[in-house]
C-alpha cells in the first residue's frame, strides 16, 4: 500500500510541477540574412538590424569570427542611415535594472566568434535618416584595427525571437 | 525566505508546488485509510487531482492595489486616458519603455506582441496590453505611435501612454518602477539623447486593478504569461 501511494505521489508531483510551470520556448526564427562577409582572418555573418523609425533609434546586430592566431579589434562603425554611429553595450545593474552604455572599442580574441546580440554588444544608429522597415537593407561599414573596413549589408528583420 | 519574497517569480512557483504537495499528503493519508472499507474512492481520488490541478490557477497572489492610484495621461492618439481606472475590468499586461532605447524596451515590446498572438481569440478577450513611456519629454504621442507602427504593432487592444513628467515619475514611483538617466549621445545639432538605466519589466494587473505578477520584460517567457492571463480570466 505505501509503494502504491508513493507511485500516486510521485505523479502527482510530477503533474503539479509542469501544470505550474508549463513552458513552450518560442522557436528561434533564424532570418538573419545568409550572406557572409569576409575579409582577410575575419568573417561577418548573421547580420541584421531592428526596425527603426526616421529620428529614432536603434540596433545592428552580427557575428564576427576571428580566424587569425591574433586578436583584432572592432575600433568603429559608420553608416549614412544615421545621424551617429557607436558601439553600444547593453549591461545588468541589479534588481531587475538595466542600462546602455558606449563603448570605445571591442577585441575578438583569436581563433574566435563574437556576438553582438540583443541584450549584449551591438552597433547602436542613433536617430536613423529613414525609417527602416522590416526587409529594407541597409550598409554599415566596419573598422577593424588590423584587418581595415568591412563593408556589410544587413537586412531589417522583424523582432527576433530569443530563448534565454 | 527574504530573498525568495524579493524575487515573486521564485518565491510564487515555490508557493504554487509547496502548498498542493502538502494538501495531497494529508489527502493522500485520508484517501489510503479509508480505501479498504469506502468503495467511491476512486472518486476521491479523481476529485484530489482536479483540486490539484486548478489550484495553480489561485496562485497569483495580489502584489500592490493599484485601484485607489489614478494618473490622467495621454494615449497614441492624444486621448486623455485616466490611468488605471479607465481599464476597470480588463487584465492588463503593462510594459514600461522609453523609446529611444534600442535593445532592452524593443524586447520587452516584442515580448508583449508576442504574448499577444500567443493569445487565443477567446482568451484575448478582455485583454487590455499597454506601454508606458518614463521619457515623457521625449515621448510625445506622435512618437509613440511612430514606435508601434514600425514595428506593425496590432493596437487593437494595445494603448500607448504617456504624460506630464511630474505624473509619469509618481506613477513609476507607484509602481516600482526605477528610470535613472545614465549615459547619453549628443547629436551634431547639439541635442542630447538620454539613455536610461531602468527596471527591466512586463506586470500583470487584473480586471481589479491588483497588480499580480512582475516578470523581467525582456526575458520574460510568453507561455508563462500566457498561463497567467488564462488564470485570470
Amino acid at each position: 500500500m505505501k509503494t502504491r501511494a508513493a507511485i500516486v505521489l510521485v505523479t502527482l508531483l510530477t503533474l503539479i510541477f509542469f501544470s505550474c510551470n508549463s513552458k513552450t520556448d518560442m522557436p528561434e526564427t533564424n532570418e538573419t540574412a545568409d550572406q557572409t562577409f569576409e575579409q582577410g582572418n575575419i568573417k561577418i555573418t548573421d547580420t541584421w538590424i531592428r526596425p527603426g523609425a526616421a529620428g529614432m533609434n536603434t540596433a545592428f546586430f552580427f557575428n564576427v569570427t576571428n580566424s587569425s592566431d591574433m586578436p583584432d579589434t572592432l575600433v568603429s562603425a559608420e553608416s549614412g542611415i544615421a545621424e551617429i554611429v557607436e558601439i553600444h553595450e547593453t549591461y545588468e545593474k541589479g534588481d531587475d535594472m538595466m542600462g546602455m552604455r558606449s563603448v570605445e572599442e571591442v577585441v575578438i580574441p583569436a581563433n574566435s566568434t563574437f556576438e553582438f546580440k540583443p541584450m549584449h554588444h551591438h552597433v547602436m544608429l542613433i536617430k536613423v535618416i529613414n525609417d527602416l522597415k522590416i526587409d529594407d537593407e541597409a550598409t554599415v561599414n566596419l573598422k577593424f584595427k588590423n584587418t581595415g573596413d568591412i563593408k556589410i549589408t544587413a537586412k531589417v528583420i522583424d523582432m527576433k525571437t530569443m530563448k534565454h | 525566505m527574504n530573498s525568495l519574497k524579493e524575487n515573486p517569480n521564485q518565491y510564487n512557483l515555490l508557493r504554487c508546488i509547496a502548498t498542493p504537495l502538502i494538501d495531497y499528503c494529508q489527502f493522500l493519508s485520508f484517501i489510503i485509510g479509508m480505501k479498504q472499507s469506502h468503495p467511491s474512492s476512486k472518486m476521491l481520488i479523481l476529485f484530489v487531482l482536479l483540486i490539484g490541478f486548478t489550484s495553480c490557477k489561485n496562485k497569483l497572489p495580489i502584489e500592490q492595489d493599484f485601484s485607489k492610484i489614478n494618473y490622467q495621461l495621454v494615449d497614441n492618439d492624444n486621448r486623455t486616458v485616466n490611468f488605471f481606472k479607465d481599464f476597470k475590468g480588463k487584465t492588463i499586461v503593462a510594459g514600461y519603455i522609453f523609446t529611444n532605447c534600442p535593445d532592452i524596451c524593443p524586447l520587452t515590446t516584442n515580448n508583449m506582441r508576442l504574448v499577444q498572438e500567443t493569445l487565443t481569440e477567446d482568451e484575448m478577450k478582455d485583454v487590455q496590453f499597454i506601454s508606458i513611456s518614463f521619457d515623457p519629454e521625449v515621448d510625445t504621442p506622435e512618437t509613440l505611435t511612430k514606435f508601434a507602427e514600425i514595428r506593425n504593432l496590432d493596437l487593437s487592444n494595445w494603448t500607448f501612454l504617456t504624460g506630464s513628467k511630474p505624473v509619469i515619475d509618481s506613477l513609476m514611483k507607484d509602481v516600482g518602477v526605477v528610470a535613472i538617466l545614465g549615459d547619453s549621445t549628443i547629436t551634431p545639432s547639439g541635442e542630447k539623447i538620454n539613455y536610461f538605466v531602468h527596471t527591466d519589466r512586463i506586470s500583470l494587473i487584473d480586471k481589479n486593478l491588483q497588480l499580480r505578477k512582475n516578470y523581467i520584460g525582456s526575458k520574460a517567457e510568453i507561455q508563462e504569461i500566457v498561463n497567467d492571463i488564462n488564470a485570470l480570466n
